[in-house]
């Protein structure tokens, strides 16, 4: 397949690197750190129960708590409050390993595949962090799913998924091939940028039509890479707003994680991704395969090492980093923070100053450029009053958050903070809702049944009263009779 | 004879049927506002609005008896909700009536606990287990907040935490706004 062949994404933008941007394929390995720290939060931020105890030793791959594992081998320390990449800067209860150094890996020998995915905990590397399994098992209740791998690199400066291609490529189709199987389809469509010809080439070099790989080109335009319009454009199929591939049976992985299902399949567990290192300007980057709960200090330490220009970023600012790409990156205090399955890149260096917004011009600029046909200028107005309603009528939910509004805006308008801001509120509306739901029925069930028993105390009362009073009259008719014989008994 | 029955025996049932008529949809109609105040109050069944719970605030608020700005928990968000419902003032809330607080559950320190069941039949969602003499507990999940199992405790050991941890509950926030301190 190639561009003629695919549906045209509307909107969008056309970004790129710079064109001196010096990108290093090369995969260096971070040294292991001394003591990992592993967030005991799930990607929907739900605070989970460890089911390890302080000083048990550990085994790389063993559960610590529900869906996450040691990334390596060691101890259990400490369970602390500590901070994590999230743009809240909150801390949430985190578990520290000091790691042994001999990196023992526990067996991952389940039967069945799709138990031997989630035991090896594979999450989303793209940026959701979904859990794969419970992907694929929802995408499999339809029947044979539709398989698209996801190597679109979504935002310039990062380059995880590109230096893993360029430098694996044979494994990679091999992991292709093996999910395949697995999910018992004919082939896979995989995704990838028409600029990153060094990848295309190590692939083609491979031979992908021996793996039943379909390499489809697409043209470098942002957001090429999100889910939806991605399958739009792959298969045609047209996902409504609240539905995800999985519920129109499409497994849509990104390739990095495809290789981590090849692994769990093979008995590995998914300790490690290839975090992206960029200084701000983009013109530097470079990969680092990264254990999961390195601390972010101890890896930029290690990045500072190897390449002198992002040492340099480093020195002019050591305080603060983006973790992310440059559009969908939040900003972050440089410190022990934990390398996440979501943190796909660190960017480094003086951030650009936030502009001062003005008032909305109304030039529909951000229309123009909406991949997924929203009014972003209508949604605007909609959050900044919190009418969620009208936010609704407007689809919020299919916003992607890809912040290409907030580009081409002339008035410098924050859009896409605006949007996450109203999709919060209505979670947190719906979460009220639904808890004034059960606590109305729970109420209702208890006034009901408080009356209920007031009023069979009262029938039980008035029938006890009943009782007495009668026993009361047979008492006195007793004291009559007795008064009665003793009054005819003849005095002696 | 005959004809002038039938035409004052139909006249009469005609009056008859348009009274039960008018009287049914008076009480439908005033169910149905009820319902739809009903609708948005936070179900906390506290009684800080001096009513024993929300749907009989309800009532009160669709008799006119009482003011749409009584409910602590409800908020801001409540008030203007009512007031665009009913085609009132958005008054602010009255604070005579409590404070806005940060969602809460209670808790029960177990150590303490002697069972003596007393609140129980004090919450008005169910949301406290235990029998006489035995330890009692709050189903977090179930729980309101609404504070009322705390007075009838002889030995006082239920106390108010947050309900979640604080990463749960966050927002982002609206953007211009004072972010967070730095962690």
């Amino acid at each position: 397949m190639n561009h003629t062949d695919i549906h045209p994404l509307s909107g969008g933008l056309a970004l790129s690197v710079p064109t001196n941007a010096h990108i290093d394929a090369t995969l260096h390995t971070a040294p292991l750190a001394p003591q990992l720290y592993l967030p005991l939060v799930d990607y929907s931020r739900t605070v989970l129960q460890p089911n390890v105890t302080l000083g048990q030793s550990v085994l790389a791959g063993q559960s610590v708590a529900r869906g996450i594992i040691a990334p390596s081998s060691g101890t259990i320390t400490a369970y602390i409050e500590h901070s994590w990449p999230h743009p809240s800067n909150t801390q949430v209860p985190t578990l520290v390993l000091q790691s042994d150094g001999q990196d023992r890996f526990i067996p991952i020998d389940h039967v069945h595949p799709l138990e031997r995915i989630e035991a090896a905990a594979v999450h989303g590397l793209g940026g959701a962090g979904f859990s794969t399994a419970a992907k694929i098992r929802k995408a499999c209740e339809f029947g044979r799913p539709t398989l698209v791998v996801n190597a679109v690199e979504c935002e310039p400066g990062i380059a995880c998924d590109d230096a893993l291609m360029q430098q694996q490529p044979r494994a990679v189709l091999e992991a292709c091939r093996s999910l395949i199987e697995l999910l018992g389809v004919y082939s896979a469509q995989f995704a990838i940028e028409d600029d990153k010809q060094l990848a295309l080439n190590a692939l083609q070099a491979c031979e992908p039509e021996q793996y039943a790989v379909d390499i489809v080109t697409l043209p470098v335009i942002y957001p090429s890479g999100a889910e939806a319009p991605l399958i739009q454009r792959l298969t045609g199929i047209a996902l409504e707003y609240d539905q995800r591939a999985a519920d129109v049976g499409v497994v849509c992985l990104n390739v990095a994680t495809v290789l981590s299902i090849h692994n769990a399949l093979q008995g590995r567990p998914a300790v490690d991704r290839i975090v992206s290192i960029t200084t701000q300007d983009l013109h530097h980057s470079i990969n680092i395969r990264t254990r999961f709960g390195t601390p972010v200090n101890a890896l930029m330490t290690f990045a500072a090492s190897i390449n002198p220009a992002i040492a340099t970023a480093l020195q002019q600012n050591s305080s603060t980093i983006t973790v992310g790409g440059p559009l969908s990156g939040f900003q972050k205090t440089l410190d022990t923070s934990p390398i996440l399955a979501t943190t796909n890149a660190l960017l480094v260096g003086p951030a650009d100053p936030v502009p001062t917004p003005s008032a909305c011009i109304r030039c529909a600029e951000c229309t123009v450029a909406c991949p997924v046909n929203l009014l972003p200028q209508e949604l605007y107005t909609a959050a900044v009053t919190e009418d969620i309603d009208t936010a609704n009528r407007y689809l919020l939910d299919v916003c992607v958050l890809c912040g290409c509004c907030d580009l081409v805006c002339p008035a410098d308008i924050p859009l896409t903070s605006w949007f996450r801001f109203a999709k919060d509120a209505k979670r947190q509306r719906q979460q009220e809702q639904t808890a004034a739901t059960l606590a109305r029925a729970r109420s209702d069930n208890h006034n009901e049944r408080e009356t209920r028993r007031a009023q069979e105390k009262a029938e039980a009362d008035a029938a006890r009263r009943a009782q007495a009073a009668q026993r009361k009259e047979s008492a006195a008719d007793i004291k009559a009779a007795i008064a009665r014989a003793k009054n005819r008994r003849p005095r002696s | 004879m005959l004809w002038l029955a039938l035409a004052s025996l139909t006249v009469l049932c005609l009056a008859i049927g348009t009274a039960f008529a008018k009287l049914d949809r008076a009480n439908n109609a005033e169910e149905i506002l009820i319902n739809s105040i009903n609708d948005y109050l936070p179900q906390t069944q506290c009684a800080q609005c001096n009513y024993p719970g929300c749907r009989p605030y309800a009532e009160a608020i669709a008799k006119g008896e009482a003011d749409v700005n009584q409910c602590p928990p409800g908020g801001e968000a409540t008030i203007h909700a009512l007031a665009k419902l009913l085609g009132r003032d958005a008054l602010p809330l009255d604070t005579a009536y409590g404070e806005r607080k940060a969602p809460q559950v209670a808790l029960i320190d177990e150590n303490v606990c002697i069972g003596c069941t007393l609140c129980i039949p004090a919450c008005p969602v169910d949301a406290i287990v235990g029998s006489a003499k035995l330890m009692h507990t709050v189903i977090a999940s179930d729980c309101t907040g609404c504070e009322l199992c705390i007075a009838p405790c002889p030995v006082d050991c239920i106390s108010l935490v947050p309900k979640q941890h604080e990463v749960s509950a966050w927002q982002h926030p609206a953007p211009g706004t004072v972010h967070r301190k730095e962690s």
